[in-house]
Parts: C-alpha cells; sequence; structure tokens
C-alpha cells in the first residue's frame, strides 16, 4: 500500500484503491495500460520497465517540435537504455499504425513507438503538450514531467543553443538514486487534442 | 407591397426580442461559432499555407482540421506567431496578413467554448488549391543549383549560398521573380543576390565539405551587385510595376542563399528561381538602397539599445518594398519618412524582429517620396539573458558584423528615380533583352 500512496496521477491511485484485497503488498501496481506499438506489438509499458524506469516522449506526428526533437531524443535514448531506462515515443493522435510506423522509420526512431489513440498514457502521465516527455518508476510513480529540453522559449522561437536539459538531467538523477531535482517544467509545443472518441 | 414590410418589420421585432433575451440571461456577447466567425478567418488567412503540399505542417481546411489544433491556433495567434506576418502598418504593403485584435479575440472565445460548429449550413466553402505550378506563369529561365543540398537531422539552423552562373553575354531585364523552395520541410526563407565580382565563386571554392556552395549567415560574404528579390512562407512572386526591370548584369551570378531549419530527418534540398524577362524595353531600373547604422556598439545587458540610421533622399522617387534586416539581437525598427512639408508617415514598423521570418515587404502602391525627404530609421536591441535569441550566454559586447553572433542594422528599399528614363537614352537598345 505504501506503494499506492506514491502515486501522484489520480487514475493510478483509483486504480490502487480498486484492487483486490489479494493483491500482494510491495508488488508493482501501476495502472494496467495495454497499448500496441507501430509495428503491432502488444505491450504493458509501465509493467516491464527497465531498472529505473521508463521513459515516454509524447507527440504528434504534425507537429513541428514534436519531430524537431526526435534525434535529440533518439540520442537520449541511445544513451540511457544500457544505464536501466526504457524509451517510447507515444502518438497521441488518431494515426494508423502504417503511418506512425513511416513516420518512424522517416526520423529514424532509436526506440519502440506506441500508438496512444484513447490517450491513456497521455491521461496518467498528464500530459498536455507534444512534445513533452513523462517518466515512471518502475513501481508506476511519475518521477518527471515536462520539456525535453529549452530549444523551444515559445512557439516560433527558437534558441541557438539549448541552455537547459531538463530530461536528460531528471535521467541523471535518477540514475545516480538522487530525487529529480525541477520534476515537473513547462513545455512549449502543440497542444494534445482531446481523443475523437467520446467526443 | 406592404407585405414584404410587414415580414422585414416582424424580423426585425423577432431578432430584437431575441438579443434582448440574450441580454438578459447573460451580458456576453454571442458566443462564436465556426461556421459563422472561425470558417471565414481561417479560410481567408491560414488556409492558403495550410493545405496538403503546402509550406506549412497540417492542413486547416475542415472542421475537423481546425478542431483537432484549436487550442494550439488559439495560442499560436495570440502571440502573433501565426500568420506570419511581422509587421505592423495595415494597409500598407500587398498580401498583408493581419489578424485583428478582433479575429484573435473571437479564436480564443471559440476554443474556450468547446469549439461550437454553428450552423455548417452557413459556414463558407473550404477553399480549394491548384496543384502547385509557376503562380507568375511560365518562366522564360529556372535558375537551380548544380547539386541538391543535403540537410542532416539535426543541429544549428544551415545557410548556404548557393553560386548559379547565368552567362548572359548581354545585360537582361528581369520582369518577375518567383522563388520556390525544393523543400517546405527544411527551407525557412531564401534571398537571391546578385555577384559580378566573382567574389562568390571564390567563397565556394575555397569550401570543401563535398557539397555545392558555401556557408555565410548574415548577407552572402561579399558586397552584392543586387537582389533579385526573396523567399519566406507566403511570399508570392515579386512583379516590377510598369516599365520598371531588375538588371540582370551580364555574366552574373546568382547567389541564392537559403536559410535551413533542420526538422529531425535527413533531408535533400533543390530549390528554384524563375524569371521573366522584360518584352518590351525599360523605361525604369528598380534600384535598391540601404538605409543602416555600421557604427552598433551594443553592450552586455542592455535590453534596450537604440540604434539609428538617416537618409536624404536626393530626387523625386518612388518606393516599391522594403527588407528590414538585423540579427539575433534586435528587438524593433521603425522606419519613417519626413516629407520637406514636415509631415511623416510610417514605411514599415517592426514590432517583434524574428530573424527566422524575414523578406521583402512590397508596397500596395509605389510611394512617391520627393527630393528632400528624409528617412528615419530607429532600431532597438536586447543585449540580455531575457533575449532567447542571444547567442551569447553571457552576454557581450556586439558590434556590426557578418555572423550569427553579430548584429547588423538595416533596411533595404528598393525604387526607382522619377526622372530617369531609359528609352530616351541610347545605351539601352530596344529588343535587346527578349530572348
Ligand atoms: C504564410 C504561410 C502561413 C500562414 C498564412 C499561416 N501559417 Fe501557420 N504555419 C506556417 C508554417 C511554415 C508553420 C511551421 C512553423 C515552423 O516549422 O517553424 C506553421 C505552423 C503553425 C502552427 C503550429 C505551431 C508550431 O510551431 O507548433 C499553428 C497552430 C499554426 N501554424 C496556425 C496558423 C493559423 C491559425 C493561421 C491563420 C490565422 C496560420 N497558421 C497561417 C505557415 C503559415
Amino acid at each position: 500500500m505504501i506503494q499506492c500512496k506514491r502515486h501522484l496521477s489520480g487514475a493510478a491511485l483509483l486504480i490502487c484503491t480498486a484492487l483486490p484485497g489479494g493483491a500482494h503488498a510491495g508488488t508493482a501496481v501501476p495502472a494496467p495500460v495495454t497499448l500496441k506499438t507501430t509495428t503491432g506489438k502488444t505491450v504493458q509499458p509501465l509493467q516491464h520497465t527497465g531498472k529505473y524506469g521508463v521513459v515516454f516522449l509524447f507527440i504528434q506526428h504534425g507537429c513541428p517540435i514534436s519531430n524537431a526533437t526526435s534525434p535529440y531524443y533518439n540520442k537520449l535514448c541511445r544513451e540511457f537504455t544500457p544505464k536501466g531506462f526504457k524509451f517510447y515515443y507515444v502518438f497521441v493522435e488518431h494515426v494508423s499504425a502504417k503511418q506512425a510506423e513511416q513516420h518512424a522509420k522517416a526520423y529514424q526512431y532509436a526506440c519502440p513507438a506506441l500508438l496512444d489513440p484513447q490517450q491513456k498514457l497521455v491521461h496518467l502521465a498528464k500530459a498536455t503538450i507534444t512534445p513533452e516527455a513523462a517518466i515512471f518508476s518502475p513501481q508506476g510513480t511519475r518521477l518527471y514531467m515536462g520539456r525535453v529540453n529549452n530549444l523551444f522559449a515559445a512557439l516560433g522561437i527558437q534558441r541557438p543553443h539549448i541552455t537547459s536539459s531538463d530530461l536528460r538531467n531528471a535521467l541523471h538523477d535518477i540514475a545516480s538514486r538522487l530525487p529529480v531535482a525541477h520534476p515537473v517544467t513547462t513545455a512549449v509545443g502543440c497542444y494534445i487534442p482531446l481523443p475523437l472518441t467520446g467526443r | 407591397m406592404k407585405q414584404p414590410f410587414a415580414t422585414l418589420a416582424a424580423v426585425l421585432a423577432a431578432s430584437l426580442l431575441i438579443s434582448c433575451l440574450c441580454v438578459k440571461s447573460s451580458a456576453a456577447p454571442r458566443t462564436p461559432t465556426f461556421a459563422s466567425d472561425i470558417a471565414p478567418i481561417i479560410y481567408q488567412n491560414c488556409a492558403s499555407c495550410h493545405h496538403a503540399g503546402q509550406v506549412a505542417p497540417f492542413s486547416l481546411t475542415s472542421y475537423q482540421d481546425v478542431e483537432q489544433h484549436a487550442q494550439t491556433i488559439a495560442a499560436a495567434t495570440q502571440i502573433r506567431y501565426m500568420p506570419p506576418w511581422h509587421v505592423d502598418n495595415p494597409g500598407l504593403f500587398q498580401n498583408s496578413r493581419h489578424l485583428t485584435a478582433a479575429q484573435i479575440t473571437l479564436l480564443k472565445e471559440w476554443v474556450k467554448a468547446g469549439c461550437p460548429r454553428g450552423n455548417m449550413k452557413l459556414a463558407p466553402a473550404a477553399p480549394h488549391y491548384n496543384k502547385a505550378g509557376w503562380i507568375m506563369g511560365t518562366p522564360d529561365a529556372v535558375y537551380v543549383p548544380s547539386r541538391s543540398y543535403q540537410l542532416a537531422a539535426a543541429g544549428s539552423d544551415v545557410y548556404r549560398c548557393f553560386v548559379i552562373h547565368t552567362n548572359y553575354p548581354t545585360d537582361r531585364w528581369v520582369k518577375s521573380v518567383e522563388i520556390r523552395p525544393g523543400n517546405y520541410h527544411v527551407v525557412h526563407h531564401i534571398i537571391c543576390y546578385l555577384d559580378t565580382s566573382g567574389a562568390a565563386r571564390k567563397l565556394e571554392a575555397a569550401t570543401h565539405d563535398g557539397q555545392p556552395g558555401y556557408i555565410s549567415f548574415g548577407g552572402p560574404g561579399f558586397p552584392a551587385k543586387g537582389m533579385l528579390g526573396g523567399w519566406a512562407p507566403g511570399t508570392q512572386p515579386m512583379t516590377m510595376p510598369h516599365n520598371v526591370g531588375i538588371l540582370l548584369p551580364k555574366g552574373a551570378d546568382i547567389v541564392m542563399q537559403v536559410h535551413y531549419h533542420k526538422d529531425g530527418k535527413q533531408e535533400t534540398d533543390l530549390s528554384h528561381v524563375g524569371l521573366i524577362f522584360c518584352k518590351k524595353p525599360v523605361d525604369k531600373k528598380m534600384l535598391i538602397m540601404p538605409l543602416l547604422q555600421f557604427n552598433l556598439n551594443i553592450p552586455p545587458n542592455d535590453p534596450n539599445y537604440i540604434a539609428t540610421a538617416q537618409l536624404k533622399v536626393p530626387a523625386n522617387v518612388h518606393l516599391l518594398s522594403v527588407f528590414p534586416h538585423m540579427h539575433l539581437l534586435g528587438h524593433t525598427m521603425n522606419v519613417t519618412c519626413t516629407l520637406p512639408s514636415g509631415k511623416s508617415f510610417p514605411l514599415v514598423t517592426v514590432p517583434d524582429w524574428n530573424f527566422n521570418w524575414q523578406g521583402f515587404y512590397t508596397y500596395k502602391k509605389p510611394l512617391a517620396v520627393p527630393a528632400g525627404s528624409v528617412l528615419h530609421l530607429t532600431a532597438s536591441y536586447n543585449n540580455t539573458e531575457s533575449n532567447p535569441f542571444n547567442p551569447h550566454n553571457p552576454p557581450v559586447m556586439v558590434h556590426w558584423g557578418d555572423q550569427t553572433t553579430d548584429e547588423m542594422c538595416l533596411c533595404f528599399i528598393t525604387f526607382t528615380v522619377d526622372q530617369q528614363h531609359l528609352l530616351q537614352n541610347t545605351a539601352y537598345a530596344p529588343g535587346q533583352n527578349t530572348k
């Protein structure tokens, strides 16, 4: 139950309290989100994390800032996967698996991409913008939420250099077993529209 | 004849009643709807770039499109990032894309209200666009760099100058110029300069990265002989007024400076410039005067360094277009004209300079400026850390120069001289510029 208290997300908390009494105390109980990758694989990304956790980058294929961020995210993925993290891209919109896979190939995604048309992960992470990154611990606690870096100061305002590497710093803190210094930052990009279903 | 009047009266009474009811139920104005308020704004001001195959990253040609991006649209218009139009002066320039404050408020209110459709039967039809071709008509000559340019997926922006040989044995007069980017995903803007000195060829020869052209951030890296215009998203072809031509000197090279903005994947580009030559003898040459201030000493941490420049106009002229230019510290630029009578009027006002969106702004009608008028330029610079574009961290003293880390203070003005009549001058033989 201690694990449950650490859940920041309201949705996750609900699921915790709704768990049957038989659940083993101390087992990881993140919200069992099941999603498909662009290649058709079914995954439960919060259940099968790396040693230190799992990283999501919420994206929309038509959002220029999302796309401009992918080479940088690919680098983080290559660097931190061996250190004990799992990385995913998350398409938050309604795109066909085929279109999403083409996009993933064009941008040479270095990690799998998930389709989240019902925005289950979006809600769990409380993402509102693309590109926005979230890190969850193996226990399902949200450790970081926000921008990847500060390359864009505002829509249309791109800095000559990145001067704040927020996601990298958070990954570094976690891998050093430190609390994340800035667990929430504000992202710049395209707002995530409501899912098409239920409108 | 009484019938229609009665009907009208009834309608008036009814609408009066409705508006009374509305006022009673809430003091707020009517909620904007897509059909009657939003579609007209979007279709007129956004769809020309936001449709399939065009420069913008997504289409805005249906309710679904607009609703999907509604919140970002509200945010982007609120900060006047969209539509891209970086000067004030409503009514002064051709193809103005200035949104009024009321239109921006409507967009915001509509999103706040949950994007209501309204009566879709009343919505204007979505605009229809023809397949992309040359807008100005078939060009007489099309120039392209010798090879495509390969752009990496990530990293800083690239300013590449491609040297294109024209090899005409005589001077030519250009009537229209249309610049067409080869790859909308990465081409941010293009400026075409002219070189007759061979300097651009030397710069290219000294570049050994296996790609065509050479790198130059600010200008083209040499004193240009002239300019053939520019392209930024939304730029229309440039066509000279009646009897006016742009001189393409014999043997000149076109130096096409392309600003590339990397988009996250490897890309290639081969941009084109199309020219239509004057079919009739030209009476006036398009000239360019730079209104500039070389003496820039912008101290670190100064949020509002002011630079000014002045120029007395020596002859009666007509101004055709302006091209404001600063680098990354530039914040505002204001160019005005004071007539000999003392009366002043604006030539261009840049309220919030953005280096990434520069180009020529063409006057609706050439502006008559008599001899003795004075052109004034006032520019302000923000050399603090609060300027996100500041290339120096921490800020340092910055002077005039060509590099990203230097500054400029410059407004090109294209014009013609009223007294110039090339047709009465034997220096120009009729028929010389027919192909
Ligand atoms: C002259 C062409 C042009 C017009 C007109 C235009 N846009 Fe854009 N728009 C663009 C381009 C180009 C981009 C991509 C910007 C980039 O990659 O830096 C863009 C991007 C956007 C974005 C995404 C912002 C981002 O960077 O994520 C929004 C939202 C948008 N436009 C809304 C609008 C709206 C609303 C209008 C009309 C009121 C409009 N645009 C008119 C060219 C245009």
